[in-house]
């Protein structure tokens, strides 16, 4: 549990750290930073402080890596680096006002914090050896690369399409082709980079079943670098109509309905020869196969690559949190794909997607018989596996244990928060179990 | 990546749903016709990979799409300027398909709103400047298969005509004439107006370059504009003219043509016996059995002319020959041309 504890803290405090960087309201900093609060006394309780520590490309809670939150918060992990902070103490009933001044702090207002507070900075350094230290895995860090290359051409308001490339060939080497790799990553979810977590995952979703379907390094290179940008029109939607809880308006609705255009024709200004494909996908990722959806076309069919984009797409969004809307398991996810099989989802594309993933995809949490909670590393024709995170009396294990899921009674299913397990944290112990069974 | 082949119920592809959403899903699949086992399924797949070179077609479906569904002028403008930098790009590295395929994206089957014409207009007179032009040229001569360029010369039209005219005309051309011309007849393939309009330049040397430009343009639309210059006071023009006619391989063109056996300049007359000896037409025998009736004026001009029904194998031919054998004209080489004939008949299969 600790981990989804550590995780809703740090991002209510990238909320808090957000507000003060846009110059919200005092009220509205207020309620943020006292939803930090609330965050802090929940993962201080049974304890007199947590240490949450930054070593190499990962944070740590106490002794233990956060594999997933360091890719959740990538960007202030890499920021707080880049300013020294080392660790980052926060004691039991920690105040308001020194949390509000760690906020700060992450927002860029402050550079250092009072000594002697309940939130202290490199108080205590750990070194490498006191850490349960794991390699992250490269697929992992690829993902970090892949979120600064587009957080980059929001910064430059265009886009390098070689930088871009340079990014889908590091997923490529660090494994995006491989589902179970791909699918337990992909559920990494961040709700101030929705749309930067969102493009990433549709990259890996795609290019895990352009693989699945028999594409060579090449195609998989083209069909990445469309998924990649699928959404880079989003950048010019207004930010505020899409994080929005409430229905959009009709002008909001009208502004989203354009981002397939704005994109293709960014991506069109930047393309070089044979990259234009990646305009194509952008154009057409709304596009349903039977030719319907936005923007209209004519009723043309999309292009093979925009109709795997648009599968992955519809999967991460539906198994994402959306400020309108609460996740769905990943199964419940390719059940609603199905009810468009044909009409909206090409057929021959979406059976080989639930092929590759199975009734239940990787990252699954499933209450099986006994009361465990097990996490699904692969469930597909035949191979049925997984791992059990949580023990029956309701434990999370410290060190999960291989389990085949063939033929066990499957209860229900679970949600991260319910399970109290973060699935994509377990990438790491998954790929540790293959090379030790190997 | 197992492999799973035979049934396709997807409860045998691994799929392990309650019995009620397998039912649920079958029927969708069975629905839309997608009963393969999944090596098939892959085959497919794979099937629709595009090909090397297919990615600039969707690219340019793409842009033609954006073309059509953007309403706002300034993101229109903006696109504009994407396909100035895709043109201008591919001249500049030499990629004159792809070149071609931008500039055609915008000019082939026009679907912008027709609010935006002049915009249009307005890009394409932008893209046509001497610099870009310049780097043309040189490219073009420099490259290997030039004749990639045509559907890009072609489809740039007017701005282009211009300029090589305008290097025709200069003392020192930025390529050698020769190249410029042989642009010229690969900007005209579309619409030979652009040179055609030309024709009637008061500057001799323009008008032959034009004239032979336009025949390799080889648009049989062009005969009338050249015949209207057949008659022009330079030889040399005329020469030309008569080149380019008999570039364009046109039947119509010889009774027009004929009429200059009589040309004063024998380097004419030479060349339109040349023409008549390359054209299939049937008009071509009794065309010059009448102009021999006529009067030619050397003996060399009735012997080539002989030669070239002689040499024809087709109904009336023998006739033909026979004719000038027996008559008497009253003027030109009558007597040159009884004999010519005569021996032509003499090695005649009987």
């Amino acid at each position: 549990m600790s981990e989804l504890l550590a995780k809703s803290f740090l991002r209510a405090l990238s909320n808090a750290s957000a507000c003060i960087a846009r110059g919200d309201n005092e009220a509205r900093v207020a309620d943020a930073v006292a939803a930090l609060q609330g965050a802090a006394d929940v993962l201080v309780v049974g304890s007199d402080e947590v240490v949450f520590s930054i070593v190499g490309d990962a944070f740590y809670l106490d002794r233990q890596m956060l594999a997933h939150a360091s890719t959740e918060y990538d960007a202030m992990l890499a920021d707080l680096a880049e300013r020294g902070v080392e660790s980052i103490s926060v004691s039991r009933g920690a105040s308001a006002s020194d949390l509000a001044e760690l906020a700060a702090l992450v927002a860029g207002a402050l550079v250092d914090l009072q000594g002697g507070g309940s939130v202290r900075l490199n108080e205590r350094t750990l070194r490498p050896s006191d850490l349960e230290v794991q390699p992250l895995h490269d697929l992992r860090k690829s993902y970090s690369f892949s979120l600064d290359t587009l957080r980059e051409v929001t910064r430059a308001g265009s886009i390098h399409l070689d930088g871009v490339s340079e990014a889908v060939d590091e997923l490529l080497d660090g494994g995006a082709a491989d589902p179970s790799s791909s699918m337990l990553l992909a559920t990494v979810q961040n709700h101030d980079e929705v749309t930067y977590y969102h493009s990433v995952n549709v990259c890996l979703l795609s290019m895990a079943l352009g693989r699945f379907s028999g594409f060579g390094r090449e195609e998989l290179r083209m069909l990445g670098l469309g998924a990649l940008l699928h959404d880079v029109g989003r950048v010019v939607v207004d930010e505020v109509a899409l994080r929005n809880p409430g229905r959009l308006t009709n002008e909001d609705w009208a502004q989203v309905r354009l981002h397939p255009q704005e994109g293709a024709s960014t991506i069109m200004a930047a393309s070089g020869s044979g990259q234009e494909i990646a305009a194509v996908v952008a154009l057409e990722h709304h596009l349903r196969l039977d030719g319907s959806g936005y923007p209209e076309l004519g009723g043309r069919q999309p292009h093979l690559f925009s109709r795997i984009v648009s599968i992955a797409d519809s999967y991460d969004a539906i198994t994402s949190f959306r400020p309108y809307r609460p996740a769905r398991t990943p199964n419940e996810a390719l059940r609603m794909l199905l009810q468009g099989v044909g009409t909206t989802y090409d057929p021959d594309l979406l059976r080989l997607f639930v092929q590759m993933t199975g009734e239940y995809p990787p990252g699954s949490l499933l209450l099986i018989e006994g009361g465990q909670v097990a996490m699904v590393t692969e469930f597909a024709e035949g191979h049925k596996r997984g791992l059990v995170v949580r023990s029956a009396a309701g434990e999370v294990l410290a060190v999960p244990e291989p389990i085949d899921l063939a033929g066990v009674t499957i209860l229900s299913q679970m949600m991260a928060d319910e399970a109290g397990v973060d699935p994509g944290s377990l990438l790491e112990s998954v790929e540790h179990g293959e090379s030790v069974e190997r | 990546m197992a492999e799973t082949n035979g049934s396709a119920d997807l409860d045998t592809l691994g799929v392990d749903w309650h019995d009620e959403q397998v039912q649920r899903v079958r029927a969708v699949f069975d629905a839309v016709n997608t009963d393969a086992a999944d090596s098939v399924l892959r085959s497919k797949i794979l099937g629709q990979v595009p090909d090397t070179g297919a990615d600039l077609i969707a690219g340019v479906r793409v842009f033609r799409d954006l073309l059509r569904v953007e309403h706002r002028a300034e993101r229109f403008r903006r696109l504009l300027r994407i396909w100035w930098g895709k043109v201008a790009s591919g001249v500049r590295a030499g990629e004159w398909e792809s070149a071609g395929m931008w500039m055609r994206a915008l000019t082939d089957a026009p679907v912008f709103p027709e609010e935006y014409s002049s915009l249009v207009a307005e890009a394409r007179r932008d893209l046509s400047w001497d610099g870009l032009f310049e780097e043309l040229v040189v490219g073009l001569v420099a490259a290997e298969n030039p004749e990639a360029a045509g559907p890009l010369l072609a489809s740039w039209g007017e701005p282009l005509v211009d300029y090589l005219v305008s290097q025709i005309v200069t003392d020192e051309p930025i390529v050698n004439r020769r190249h410029i011309v042989e642009f010229l007849g690969m900007a005209g393939r579309e619409d030979v107006r652009h040179l055609t309009a030309r024709l009637a330049d008061p500057r001799w040397f323009v008008v032959r370059n034009l004239a032979t430009a336009v025949g390799k343009a080889g648009r049989v639309s062009a005969l009338p504009a050249l015949q209207s210059v057949a008659n022009h006071e330079d030889e040399r023009v005329r020469l030309e003219v008569i080149r380019a006619i008999g570039a364009l391989n046109a039947d119509e063109a010889i009774p027009g043509v004929l009429a200059f056996l009589a040309d004063p300049s024998p380097k004419v007359r030479q060349a339109v016996a040349s023409l008549l000896r390359a054209s299939p037409a049937e008009a071509v025998v009794p065309g010059i059995v009448e102009a021999l009736q006529a009067g030619i004026g050397s003996a060399e001009d009735a012997k080539r002319l002989v030669s070239i029904i002689a040499e024809r194998r087709g109904p009336g031919v023998r006739e033909a020959l026979e004719s000038l054998a027996d008559r008497k004209f009253a003027l030109g080489a009558s007597k040159a041309v009884r004999e010519f004939a005569r021996d032509a008949l003499s090695g005649w299969p009987v």
